[in-house]
């Protein structure tokens, strides 16, 4: 008990977590190596990556805004940018991002197609296009810790058409991958299962309409996507329990003439936006403030007139701005509600943007 | 927690015993931003004194100084944010005591300053220098670390801080 003394401080590991959690990624992996406890900690310690996540989760240095971009330069087709997104201003219109890092592609094959599907708690989930054989390889990588993960083949190929989302089922512990194909086949990917497997269609066999989104949004521990002949309403699936539900959609979004219609994610809840071609193309986005209650759909801006074929609401910054995924027939660029927002170089030939966490999540599957 | 509206009329006082010995008296209204205090004076334990018998007197009277700037009605937000500045540049070593101290006396907002502190400090440092800073001798085989560290070389590349401090 009594053998403190001023020099000879022997922390509590409850005390050390205190103060690691606050650490970005890189400075862990760094500190991993001080001692067995500081090594346990930092990589087999549930709670404290929990405790890192939540708190990397609330705080603009660590978000990253990942990118795959396509390069002309023959030599390297696909390359993956990272940008600290505390350098990123909602007021920085126009200005080009200097931080940018350039991430080692995830896959030592020579990609001739590239596309990040989704990312979650510092997951990214990646698809790579080979060349010869076009075969599509999934990869669920964490930028931060540079770990990457081959996943295994699903059963119904190809994965260009199919659209994903990748939660946390706090009920087993695991993050899950679901998939979703034009046709409402679905599999689902539990990462300690190690295998796809298929799940039930939905009730009244309604196609999913998945061309607005970017990926399906996944809040309130259920993934979300619209349907075909559902006007009204967004299906939901949960993650933990597997089964269906209805969630209302909001007034604006119900309208005959809307298109490019979509959900998506901001600040933790769920955010309908849609297209109105009567209102010459102007693009509105709501937000759910209470989760699955109609009336707390609360509006958060209109664009009027915007001339795009597609936009996504994809990260809301701290004073409220939101930026959007957008594009047009040939390329897409990122804008705020207010304009065009620069980008990382030759941004034209950016292909998709995610705003990702920092964090120490393992990517590989753990088969238990 | 300050509390704008502490009765004026009966203060009550408590008597802090250091692991060195040494007294303070110090008003319960203040003292009981430790939970641990707070705790015991809820049990009827405060009468006499309270010995607290990990913390030694340079820590305790940092504690009380920092108390006793956060609970005053009259400290604004700026003259708060200026003590908590100052109060973290002490060094390491008298911070890392701090935050022993307000762990065992169960006080969040200095376990969270000096945590943070901490962090900061320590965030370019070689695993060597933290080492030293923290009093931890290696339990890896020379091998064994040079394997760590393969996994991820990156992460020991740049400019790295080896000072102590």
């Amino acid at each position: 008990m009594d053998v403190d003394g001023a020099m000879g401080i022997h922390l509590q590991d409850e005390i050390i977590m205190d103060i690691l959690y606050i650490l970005p990624v890189r400075c862990l992996l760094r500190f991993k190596c001080v001692s067995k406890v500081w090594k346990r900690l930092i990589l087999f310690e549930p709670y404290f990556k929990i405790k890192h996540l939540n708190r990397a989760k609330n705080d603009q240095n660590s978000r990253k805004f990942l990118v795959s971009q396509m390069s002309l330069d023959t030599d390297n087709m696909f390359s993956f940018y990272s940008s600290s997104l505390s350098s990123f201003s909602s007021l920085s219109s126009f200005q080009l991002v200097k931080d940018v890092q350039k991430l080692d592609c995830p896959s030592n094959c020579r990609p001739s197609r590239c596309r990040i599907y989704c990312c979650r708690d510092g997951l990214s989930l990646i698809g790579v296009c080979s060349y010869p054989d076009k075969h599509v390889v999934l990869l669920l990588w964490n930028p931060s810790t540079r770990e990457t993960e081959v996943l295994p083949c699903s059963e119904f190929p190809p994965e260009e058409f199919c659209t994903f989302g990748l939660g946390y089922d706090s009920t087993s512990d695991d993050y899950k991958i679901l998939k979703i194909d034009p046709k409402a086949r679905g599999e689902i990917l539990a990462l300690k299962s190690g295998s796809w497997r298929k799940i039930d269609q939905h009730p009244t066999g309604v196609s999913p309409v998945l061309s607005g989104m970017d990926s399906l949004a996944f809040v309130n521990g259920a993934f979300h996507w619209l349907g075909l002949s559902l006007n009204d309403f967004a299906v939901s699936f949960s993650i933990s329990n597997e089964v269906y539900g209805q969630i209302p959609l909001p007034y604006a979004m119900c309208l005959m003439e809307t298109t490019k219609r979509g959900i998506s994610v901001l600040n933790g809840m769920l955010c309908g936006y849609c297209i109105n071609s009567r209102e010459k193309d102007s693009f509105c986005a709501l937000v759910m403030k209470n989760y699955g209650v109609k009336e707390s759909w609360c509006p958060l801006f209109v664009i009027q007139c915007t001339n795009l074929y597609s936009a996504i609401p994809g990260y809301r910054f701290a004073d409220g701005e939101v930026l959007l995924y957008t594009g047009n027939w040939f390329y897409s660029v990122l804008r705020t509600s207010k304009g065009p927002f620069g980008l990382c170089p030759q941004y034209n030939t950016y292909r998709e943007g995610f705003v990702c966490t920092e964090s120490v999540i393992s990517p590989k599957l753990h088969y238990e | 927690m300050a509390e704008a509206s502490s009765s004026i009329t009966e203060k009550f006082f408590l008597t802090l015993k250091s692991s060195d010995g040494d007294e303070f008296v110090l008003e319960e209204s203040i003292a009981i931003q430790s939970i641990t205090i707070k705790n015991m004076v809820e049990d009827g334990c405060s009468s006499s004194v309270i010995p607290l018998s990990k913390v030694d007197t340079e820590t305790l009277i940092k504690v009380i100084e920092y108390m006793k700037m956060h609970s005053s009605t009259s400290s604004n937000e700026e003259e708060i944010e200026n003590f908590d500045k100052k109060f973290v540049s002490n060094s390491i070593n008298t911070i890392l005591n701090i935050l022993e101290a307000a762990n065992f006396l169960d006080i969040n907002n200095l376990l969270e300053l000096c945590a943070e502190a901490v962090a900061n400090r320590i965030k370019n440092k070689t695993p060597e220098a933290v080492r030293k800073i923290f009093n931890i001798t290696s339990d890896f085989t020379p091998e064994e670390e040079a394997e760590i560290r393969n996994e991820t070389p990156w992460a020991f590349e740049g400019n790295l801080d080896h000072s102590l401090d």
